[in-house]
């Protein structure tokens, strides 16, 4: 017996077929035990989906700490010296307003984060200057926010994942995260040192390949 | 649609295996497949059509779907997420098809064959003459023996081992080991963070090679007949020049290494930076 194919056992099971096809389709399901056990099966599935539009309770779980940190980070310490004051009411809304304001001109004037092509150019692109080679995409010029927004989404991916995939990817985020952390620490002993701004370029390359890869498993 | 019934070439292996699907299939069309656990071979044919064969295992869901435009190709996930039992798949593409291949544990080994490869934490092997290739693995190693215009590889701790001609080549591991073994590459980028990456062989008149790493060692191994401006640097790490006499300079503030060498005419630009990771020059045992 020749059976139904996948795409005509998954119209079934959601109902997409127009009522004629479904008809003849149906008269092999009563002639069929494993189509039928199939199709009910995907009936179910539909049905689960459709019926619990509430979000896997794990993952919104997850997204109150998520917040948090991203709040954390908005957060810039006061100076000692300034004692804090009580403002009031009407110059504080005015403050949240112009703040806004900048925050909005800020995002409609802000620069593409970088982000590799999907078929990123071949080392054969490098210019040669005269001097050590420069990739054109080597650049430290990412915003701390970007940067933020990038581990963000790295710990997100990684909540998708098994435990166990979850672990190596772990490893792989400590260790860039060690070499981004002794390379800052690097330049700001030596700013003008060209070489350490290349390396923590390609830190920061290879903390989106994680990501990528990460996105991938999930 | 026809059922292409492979009976022609006898004494392949493959050909012994249960045929599963086969339909006809354009030699450009893009081939999707998900395959978790078990073992994928992929090779290549100069036919209009796909092939699959192979053992899938007792209760798992195998299917070939789509039209002569494109298919997806695979083992089922199970809904209620049980690992999936390994199956064994053998395919036969269009020459010219554009693979996308994804494998969770499942080891994955291409002959010939062009396209995007990724795995969780199985291994990766592909080997022939691609026209580009595009290998990822979050934990798994990748050993490629390609001849191919374009390649971009990268492991997680995993392995990663180069061979064979990529004539463009970007490669980068986390934590794993980078081996290109008398690979003829022309440009060539190289990096790591914790892993160490190993070159031997020649550069090409002409080739432009880029080697970066944090903390893991990066050991060039070049024949006496090299021809290349090397320049190599480490700013807290050390350089062994076990090649020539010349002996290193003090990098910035005291610290690390920085070391010039003109091998032969220069014709090839070799750079080497390194964080802390140990830079060594050798020279090939004839």
């Amino acid at each position: 017996m020749t059976h139904l194919t996948e795409a005509e056992r998954q119209c079934l099971a959601d109902a997409t077929l127009a009522p004629d096809q479904a008809d003849a389709l149906a008269s092999h399901l009563s002639a069929c035990a494993e189509c039928a056990a199939d199709v009910e099966r995907l009936r179910a599935i539909i049905q689960r989906i459709v019926a619990e539009p509430v979000p896997n309770a794990e993952i919104a779980a997850m997204w109150p700490a998520i917040r948090e940190r991203i709040e954390r980070g908005k957060v810039r310490a006061l100076a000692a010296s300034v004692p804090p004051a009580r403002r009031p009411w009407r110059a504080m809304w005015i403050g949240a307003g112009a703040v806004a304001a900048i925050a909005c001109l800020a995002l409609l004037l802000r620069v593409r984060p970088h982000e590799p092509p999907a078929s990123s150019p071949p080392p054969g692109s490098f210019v040669p200057n005269g001097g050590a080679l420069t990739p054109a995409a080597d650049s430290t010029g990412t915003s701390q926010a970007e940067m933020q927004r990038l581990l963000d989404e790295i710990e997100l991916e990684k909540a998708m994942l098994p435990p166990a995939t979850a672990a190596v990817a772990d490893s792989d985020l400590r260790a860039i995260d060690q070499a981004i952390a002794e390379l800052k620490e690097a330049i700001a002993r030596d700013p003008s040192n060209p070489a350490l701004h290349q390396m923590l370029a390609e830190s920061y390359r290879q903390q989106q390949d994680l990501l990528k890869r990460l996105h991938n498993a999930s | 649609m026809a059922i292409a019934v492979a009976c022609g070439a006898a004494g392949a292996p493959a050909q012994a295996a249960r045929l599963l699907r086969a339909q006809h299939l354009d030699p450009v069309a893009p081939i999707k497949v998900f395959f978790p656990t078990g073992t994928i071979s992929v090779a290549v044919w100069d036919r209009d059509s796909i092939e699959a064969r192979g053992t899938i295992a007792r209760g798992e869901r195998f299917y070939l779907a789509g039209d002569v435009h494109g298919v997806k190709v695979g083992i089922m996930d199970h809904a209620d997420g049980t690992p999936v039992l390994p199956s064994t798949l053998v395919l036969h593409v269009p020459r010219r098809s554009q693979l996308s291949v994804k494998a969770v544990s499942a080891a994955i080994d291409a002959r010939d064959a062009s396209g995007w490869f990724y795995s969780v934490s199985g291994p990766i092997r592909l080997t022939g003459t691609s026209t580009s290739i595009d290998v990822e693995s979050m934990a798994g190693d990748v050993a490629l023996d390609v001849v191919a215009p374009w390649v971009r590889a990268r492991t997680g701790g995993g392995r990663l081992g180069i061979t064979g001609a990529p004539e463009d080549l970007d490669a980068a591991t986390v934590r794993g080991t980078l081996e290109v073994q008398h690979a003829e590459v022309m440009r060539g980028r190289f990096a790591s963070v914790d892993g160490d990456i190993r070159f031997s062989g020649e550069p090409p008149s002409g080739g432009v090679f880029e080697f970066s790493n944090h903390a893991g060692g990066v050991a060039l191994t070049l024949p006496d007949s090299a021809s290349a401006l090397v320049d190599l640097s480490t700013i807290v790490g050390t350089i062994a020049n076990g090649f020539t006499q010349v002996r290193p300079a003090a990098g910035q503030n005291g610290h690390g290494g920085v070391l010039h060498l003109q091998l032969g005419l220069g014709a090839a630009r070799v750079t080497v930076r390194t964080f802390k990771g140990t830079i060594t020059l050798a020279k090939q045992s004839p």
